[in-house]
């Protein structure tokens, strides 16, 4: 059924690399020790229990909601209470209910009922209507106040995509420099190090990226360079839990 | 490539005697090959081997008769925690540039000469070129199939789809990884059917030239 035979340099190339990727005996142990200490931990369920993407999809969408309730929120406040009353005195039944819910706000007889100015009108009483809280506004003036706060929002809601981006992006970096460090390639790690902070400037993993960049140079070899990294996270980060590790790998004295 | 079974539905396979920690013993290393076969990243083996065994612990009651084999049901549970980890490289390399991304780690082994050692690192990187020709569903066909010996009918219950699919999949991944061959394994100049039938009965083609025969200078 599976018509197409592979070519003979395809079977030699698979014949010699049948044993690459083999794990290491270190893998193996660590691999089990994790294995067991995650077993050992109560399980999570829920929410809590999600594959970390869906979490960082929620708590993306939990804030565009609370940044998207908030704008809606202001505009509401900052809206006039004539645009939510009825206009003319054609309005609906309907509509008297909503305008004397209104705390201290007596709801116009029909034939009091204000009529809708015209253009002309609306900038001669311009001086009178306007109210420091802007509820006195003309529509063209309410548009512009949504039209602003709309970037706003936008911009908010931007910030904490980008936050939660790069957080994700510093846990990764952490874990490659790591496995570069474990890996004997500590030059390469101090190098991907600089290039992050380079093009993404101060993180939120600042303590944990100085602890890399530490233990990195330790690894290079321990010289006048990497004792002053190590004492200079020591002074910076007197309780940090990498401290005894700094210590150990740098030969400082506690 | 490989016969096919006798019968379309092999024997189903007995639960191991021992539960997921002798599994883990046995079939820590299978687990650890495929998952770096299937695209996960060096840095990231450790974590998704420990995922596939956690998923292990946890469904080790599923594991029924249904299965015709404890590596087909493996290969079931790691093929998914493979697409999440990839998932993960995908976005973390999209951000990093790909050339500044931090190259493979090939172990040493200690067995080898240093030139040994060089050529056999450069045979592991052709297969890692060779294996990224391929789309996600054929990849992992390729593996299980041309790699791990599974049977099709094996590779397709781990996949979850039907067996002509399968073999339509691992047909269409064979001719890439053909294509390919030819155009990086086969020397420059050379005839590539003339190189597959000399690779493939190497006594018979030198036999011609026979000091017998008075061939040889």
């Amino acid at each position: 059924m599976s018509d197409v035979e592979l070519r003979p340099e395809v079977r030699a190339l698979l014949a010699e690399t049948k044993d690459a990727y083999a794990p290491s005996a270190t893998s193996r142990a660590q691999a089990h020790w994790a294995l067991e200490r995650r077993l050992a931990e109560p399980r999570r369920t829920g929410l809590f229990g999600a594959p970390r993407s869906i979490r960082f999809a929620l708590a993306a969408l939990v804030l565009a909601l609370a940044g998207g309730a908030a704008a809606a929120v202001y505009l509401t406040v900052s809206a006039p209470e004539e645009h939510l009353a009825p206009s003319g005195a054609g309005s609906s039944i309907t509509d008297a209910p909503s305008s004397a819910h209104r705390i201290g706000t007596v709801p116009p007889r029909p034939s009091e009922a204000p009529t809708v100015p015209s253009s002309d009108d609306a900038r001669a009483n311009g001086a009178q209507s306007e109210r420091p809280d802007g509820s006195g506004a003309t529509p063209e003036a309410r548009t512009a106040t949504a039209a602003a706060a709309q970037p706003r929002a936008d911009a908010a809601k931007e910030r904490s995509k980008r936050a939660l981006a790069s957080l994700e992006g510093e846990i990764e970096l952490l874990r490659q420099v790591n496995a570069l460090r474990e890996s004997g390639q500590a030059a390469r790690a101090l190098r991907l190090l600089d290039e992050y902070e380079r093009t993404n400037g101060p993180g939120s993993l600042s303590q944990e990226r100085s602890a890399a960049r530490t233990l990195s140079l330790c690894a290079l070899g321990r010289n006048e360079r990497s004792r002053t990294a190590a004492a200079r996270f020591q002074a910076a980060y007197p309780k940090s839990p990498q401290l005894p590790r700094v210590r150990a790998a740098c030969g400082l004295e506690p | 490539m490989h016969p096919l079974p006798a019968s379309p539905n092999p024997p189903p396979a007995a639960k191991p005697p021992g539960g997921p920690r002798e599994v883990f013993e046995s079939h820590f290393g299978f687990v650890w090959r495929n998952l770096r076969r299937l695209g996960v990243r060096e840095h990231q083996t450790d974590d998704a081997c420990q995922d596939v065994f956690l998923v292990v612990h946890r469904r080790w009651d599923s594991f029924d008769a249904r299965w015709s084999s404890l590596e087909t049901w493996l290969f079931g549970i790691l093929l998914r925690v493979a697409k999440t980890h990839r998932r993960g490289i995908f976005r973390y390399e999209r951000w990093l540039d790909r050339k500044q991304a931090p190259g493979e780690v090939v172990l040493a082994a200690a067995s080898r000469s240093p030139d040994d050692e060089a050529v056999y690192r450069e045979r592991v990187r052709q297969l890692e070129r060779m294996l990224e020709r391929l789309k996600d569903n054929e990849r992992e066909l390729f593996v299980m199939v041309d790699i791990e010996e599974l049977t099709v009918p094996q590779a397709a219950e781990a996949l979850g789809v039907n067996v002509n699919t399968a073999y339509s999949r691992l047909r269409e991944a064979r001719r890439k990884v053909n294509e390919w061959a030819v155009k990086e394994l086969v020397p420059k100049g050379a005839c590539p059917d003339l190189v597959s039938s000399v690779m493939a009965t190497p006594e018979r083609a030198f036999s011609r030239v026979s000091p017998e025969r008075g061939d040889e200078p």
